[in-house]
């Protein structure tokens, strides 16, 4: 039954995620909150275990040529069946499942455990847990299902369970408020999404879906036109809709609005579902369209242009918040913006490392901000932390580790993956200068607010007095854990130039993107990319020193600190002197815009519509209702009460119809 | 007699034992009535599996003088609504038990009598027949909201009348025309449906004759503007009378439009396709807006119905296989979805004796488990994949998509507002500041749990597998579904890339042998098997 000719069973793999989350809710009532939390970590230990089976009995198979990975592959039974829409339930692992479901589960397992010992005071443990679970669950369904539209079921299953948890702390309004915030705009980019699986389906038919049916661009290219514009043209439509379904997933401008305020759920919700993994799932959508993407051109040129201006975006807003959270949200959606970047100039498997690493160095560091949070009392306001190296030891070798990944320091990680994408964006073909320049500037701003929050949290006096309590060793050591991927995983993919062992994520993943991975252009060789990462190496060094100037325990003043933030949705505190650095605290005032012109606008129109259903609609019937009455009082003498009489009338009635349809009959 | 006759007997004999049970004391009445929407509920399965490939029919003479026949029938889509009706009732009677308390024995019958009038209107193939039982639908519910209800029951349930009493004039009047233009044609009287197909109608007479039915059936659907009794009858009616009355009564119009309305005036129904669309489409986004800033829960849900109904008629009127198949997997789903809110909203209320959301709030930590199955109605009503719902949305939106994109563009927008109304019903209630007024509500009890629980479980298994749902359509020579190629398509031209697909490969698809009574496809017009 798990193992068939010598095949895994796929569908274990969201099976165990859901049994757990199935368990929990059922006997919730029955069981305490401690049983809730194991079961959900052993269903999740259970799931990275056999993912790790599946994993393993996949690269045990021989590579083929460049076209043919080898997969697993399994059906189950027919789910959609009308038109166009085919899906079946059918699973599908190959190498960018194995990456992504291995991450899905591995790190989940740890954030699960660390859950155990951080959601321990929480009266909704059990809910916690079963939802915990149930994301997992729906986060493998989207990346192992064998067609678009069965990954959409786990598309939308990841929105849910982070609405749900997103507002765990439900008593709070504007936790329901950041909730429902999440689901609203993603959910947006959820139905240009479906419109774009709908014209992929009639496009290119069902096969399609399968993304294993396509190997050439040219095969693209015979896609028939319809509705006066031709095929390229609609592949571009396609292509421009599913990147605004994953711009909505994964917090890309102009959908980005919803990801700083999604840190109001649970600090390990945070990090798993709005760092690790969900937040990719846009990632890996391109990822599994890059067929399209490259045949239409310019859905390419739009994935980069959108990748490097989140990228930029976000970290000029990082470099001004004051909440240790919503410093770490608008990293994660910068750096999604690098691996955007990475994908729309055709270097996929770079954008899938970049993700990789991600994975690794911001779990870390949003589990080591929880443990500071939880270790503070709930405080998440840098600016009234500090001087907390010497009482949090193990967290701050976890949190520099990670910021140092995240800042792209020399020989981490982060400095591998990121500088591989920037070397991309100059000299692929889909590349030129500018995404490059950007992406540099973004680096350099990126080890500017990293080091920022190392500076200001762990160095200096304490600012606040702030009761520090111990925690527990379950806070600390899936952090250390974390960090040390964090920093060796770049072994991975080394730069060309170095040789040894260099490359070997891509080609890994060559039989994958095989022909549409873009490769950099005649000229560039080894010895300029040294130079370029020689040149992104000074660059994160001199982030690090310029932070090191503004906020180290040097430093003359630190910025203007802030009271606490408030409700951001609502008012518009201004914790800054300068205009500029308000202009950025509030995301560059777009929460603002669209309250302006869609949230008001549509709350306005509602209550209107309600208005005129209740007074214009009705109102006309009401008036009917009224002359009916007025006849009332003219035809009062049928009615005396004598149902004689009302027979007789009716019988009249009746008559009068029929001689009416029979005279109106044609003959 | 056949399995068609018991299945209409039950409630009728379930009625009059009930009303004997009633004057002995409530309990027997209620333990009567469950009786008997149980064995209703036995019946209507057996009937699904009896069916299953084929047709059921069953004649008696009835009016010969009027050319009238009792004459039931039932193919995939009416056993399914059958099947839909026995559950809700069992349920509509599970959740009295404590919320109905004055006049119990009266109150049962007129259920079992209401669920006579829709199963006639399911299975009745005789026209006559069936508008008897369409009317037989209108007295229990006016009486089941007007006695049983709440503040504002009396004005409701006479609004409730008037609407569906006007909308039944104008049915009644094109059946008519038909019936005596038949008469004059073949100088035979005959109510029969199969008969009056058989009818010549010119194109002016068919766009006259889906007038006056379409108003008829979309009254009760109830589609924009024909829509505003609704939320008062529904918003008045007791917990069980909201529940029939999304689940099933709302149904009979779609079904009335699909069974009837598309056969019969094919060029009535393309010179009014648009029509049927823009109302549609309009129902859709009036009633998501209405109902997002509502103040009621029930009110709320009300509006949120006729959002749903668009999709359906919408699924309807395009006119494809997927539209189609979307249109009666939503009208399952609806049933079911909104029956469990309208369930979640008797509860409150039976509690809290309020329906304002601006009372409730918080009370997650009093009611976590009524909680959980709010949250997930609440997710099935915005169409969340794994639920139902996500797969009949997701039809029509094809549907339409493949009709005009622009269409399934606008359409899918709905989804978008579909998710704002249906989170604040859950927002509101559960989350925010605990609520001052209430401390101490009791969590769903056993019996709650289990019509709760039923619900669920099927939404979900029909999320997963919608062919439980749509392969019935095709059971006795999809006369219904529409097709590529038929000559006399009911509802226009099917694109080219609409091709007509087989629902599922599964083996018991497979037409069965004939039986006594079974007369696979010989009724309708242009009954080509197409599979």
């Amino acid at each position: 039954m798990f193992v068939h000719n010598g095949i895994p069973a796929l569908w274990v793999i969201p099976a165990l995620p859901a049994l757990g989350a199935l368990i929990i809710f059922l006997f919730s009532k029955a069981m305490s909150p401690q049983t809730a939390g194991r079961i959900a970590c052993g269903a999740v230990g259970l799931c990275f275990g056999w993912v790790a089976f599946c994993s393993s009995s996949l690269l045990g198979l021989p590579s083929a040529d460049a076209h043919n990975a080898p997969y697993f592959h399994q059906e189950l039974w027919t789910w959609l069946s009308a038109g166009i829409v085919q899906s079946k339930v059918a699973f599908l692992f190959d190498r960018v499942s194995m990456v992504f479901t291995i991450i899905v589960s591995g790190v989940g397992f740890l954030i699960h455990l660390y859950s155990y010992a951080y959601m321990d005071d929480d009266e909704g443990e059990r809910r916690y847990f079963g939802y915990l679970n149930l994301f997992v669950a729906s986060m493998l369904i989207l990346v192992t299902a064998d067609n678009a539209f069965f990954m959409f079921m786990g598309w939308e299953g990841v929105g849910a369970c982070s609405f749900f948890l997103i507002g765990h702390y439900y008593s709070k309004s504007e936790n329901c408020a950041a909730a429902t915030k999440a689901f609203l705009v993603t959910r947006l980019g959820d139905i240009f999404l479906i419109l774009g699986l709908l014209l992929c389906a009639k496009l290119v038919g069902v096969s399609f879906l399968n993304l294993s049916g396509f190997e050439s661009v040219k095969e693209m290219e015979v896609v028939k036109g319809g509705w006066g514009m031709s095929g390229h043209a609609l592949l571009t439509i396609a292509a421009l809709l599913l990147l605004a379904g994953a711009a909505g997933k994964s917090a890309q401008l102009p959908l980005q609005t919803w990801l700083p305020d999604a840190m109001a759920g649970p600090t390990p919700v945070s990090a798993l579902i709005h760092a690790a993994t969900m937040v990719t799932a846009g990632v890996y959508l391109i990822a599994r369209f890059h067929i399209l993407f490259v045949a239409s051109g310019t859905g390419m040129t739009a994935v980069a242009i959108v990748g490097a201006a989140t990228a930029f975006y976000a970290a000029t807003c990082a470099c001004v918040q004051t909440d240790i959270k919503r410093i770490l949200a608008y990293s994660t959606i910068s750096q999604i913006g690098y691996m955007v970047l990475g994908l729309g100039v055709g270097a996929f498997s770079l954008g899938l490392f970049h993700f990789f690493t991600h994975a690794f160095y911001k779990a870390c560091l949003f589990l080591a901000s929880g443990t500071v949070i939880h270790s503070l009392h709930h405080e998440q306001n840098i600016y009234n932390m500090g001087g907390l190296k010497s009482k949090l030891k193990g967290t701050f070798a976890a949190f520099l580790l990670g910021s140092a990944a995240l800042a792209g320091f020399p020989g981490t990680s982060g400095f591998f993956s990121k500088d591989a994408i920037l070397w991309s964006a100059l000299t692929t073909g889909f590349g030129n200068p500018v995404f490059y320049g950007v992406g540099l500037v973004t680096a350099f701003l990126t080890a500017v607010y990293s080091f920022r929050l190392i500076f200001v949290v762990f160095y200096g006096a304490p600012r606040k007095d702030i009761h520090v309590h111990h925690p527990s060793p379950l806070l600390v050591w899936p952090l250390l854990v974390l960090a040390f991927f964090a920093v060796t995983i770049g072994v991975l993919n080394l730069p060309g130039f170095v040789g040894f062992k260099s490359l070997a994520w891509e080609h890994f993943f060559h039989p994958i993107f095989g022909e549409f991975q873009a490769e950099p252009k005649e000229g560039w060789t080894h010895a300029h990319e040294a130079i370029f990462a020689l040149i992104g190496a000074a660059v994160a060094l001199g982030g690090i020193l310029v932070s090191y100037t503004l906020f180290g325990p040097n430093a003359k003043m630190l910025p203007e600190p802030a009271g606490n933030i408030g409700d951001v949705e609502n008012s518009t505190p201004k914790p800054y002197k300068s205009a500029l650095a308000n202009f950025l605290f509030h995301g560059w005032g777009m929460d603002q815009l669209y309250a302006a012109v869609f949230v008001r606008p549509v709350k306005r129109l509602s209550m209107i519509n309600a208005w005129v259903d209740k007074v214009v609609v009705d109102g006309v019937y009401e008036l009917i209702g009224a002359i009916v009455r007025a006849f009332h009082s003219l035809v009062v003498s049928f009615q005396n009460g004598r149902v004689g009489r009302y027979a007789m009338v009716m019988l009249f009635g009746v008559v009068a119809v029929t001689i009416l349809v029979m005279s109106i009959i044609p003959r | 007699m056949t399995l068609l006759s018991y299945i209409l007997i039950t409630p009728v004999a379930g009625a009059v034992i009930t009303g004997l049970a009633g004057r002995v004391n409530g309990l027997s009445a209620r333990m009567s009535a469950m009786f008997f929407m149980l064995v209703g509920l036995v019946l209507s399965t057996m009937l699904m599996i009896t069916v299953e490939g084929g047709t059921l029919v069953e004649k008696h003479a009835w009016f010969p003088a009027l050319g009238a026949t009792f004459h039931l029938e039932a193919d995939g889509l009416g056993a399914l609504m059958v099947l839909l009706t026995a559950i809700i009732g069992v349920i509509a009677v599970l959740i009295s038990w404590h919320d109905i308390n004055e006049k119990v024995g009266a109150f049962h019958v007129w259920v079992l009598l209401l669920q006579t009038g829709i199963l006639l209107v399911f299975m009745a193939r005789d026209m006559l027949l069936f508008y008897f039982g369409w009317e037989l639908m209108l007295i229990p519910m006016f009486f089941i909201i007007g006695v049983w209800g709440h503040e504002d029951k009396l004005y409701s349930a006479i609004k409730f009348f008037l609407f569906t009493f006007t909308g039944s004039i104008f049915l009644l009047l094109a059946l008519l025309y038909v019936y005596f233009a038949h008469a004059a044609q073949t100088g035979q009287y005959s109510f029969d449906f199969a008969d009056l197909l058989a009818t010549k109608l010119t194109g002016k007479e068919q766009r006259l004759i889906f007038l006056g039915m379409f108003i008829g059936f979309a009254v009760k659907v109830p589609l924009f503007p024909f829509h505003t009794w609704l939320p008062d009858a529904h918003t008045q009616a007791p917990t069980a009378g909201s529940l029939i009355l999304a689940g099933v009564l709302l149904k009979t119009g779609v079904y009335g439009i699909m069974r009837f309305v598309f056969p019969l005036v094919p060029v009535g129904v393309a010179a009014y396709t648009k029509l049927g669309i823009a109302l549609s489409v309009i129902g859709i986004f009036y009633g998501a807006l209405a109902a997002f800033s509502q103040r009621d829960f029930k009110r709320l849900v009300a509006y949120s119905s006729i959002s749903h109904l668009g999709f359906v008629t919408l699924g309807l009127f395009v006119g494809n296989a997927s539209g189609y198949q979307g249109a009666v997997l939503q009208m399952v789903n609806h049933g079911l979805a909104t029956g469990g809110l309208f369930l979640i909203a008797g509860i409150l209320q039976e509690r809290t004796h309020t329906r304002s959301f601006e009372m409730f709030g918080g009370l997650w930590k009093q009611m976590p488990t009524m909680g959980a199955f709010l949250l997930f109605f609440a997710m099935a009503s915005l169409g969340i994949p794994g639920t139902g719902n996500f797969v009949g949305e997701f039809y029509v939106i094809a549907g339409a998509f493949l009709k005009k994109w622009w269409l399934g563009a606008v359409t899918s927008m709905g989804v978008l507002f579909a998710a704002m109304y249906s989170l604040r019903v859950f927002l509101a209630t559960m989350h925010g500041p605990e609520s001052v007024t209430f401390k101490k509500l009791p969590d769903t009890n056993l019996r709650e749990n289990v019509a709760l629980f039923s619900l669920v479980i099927l939404l979900v298994v029909i999320g997963f597998r919608p062919s439980l749902v749509t392969a019935p359509l095709y059971w006795g020579g999809d006369k219904l579904v529409p097709q590529k190629g038929r000559s006399a398509d009911p509802i226009g031209q099917p694109k080219k890339e609409e091709a007509f697909q087989t629902p599922a490969k599964d083996p018991n698809l497979q037409q069965k042998p004939a039986q006594t009574v079974y007369l696979p496809g010989a009724s309708l017009r242009g009954g080509e098997a197409a599979l």
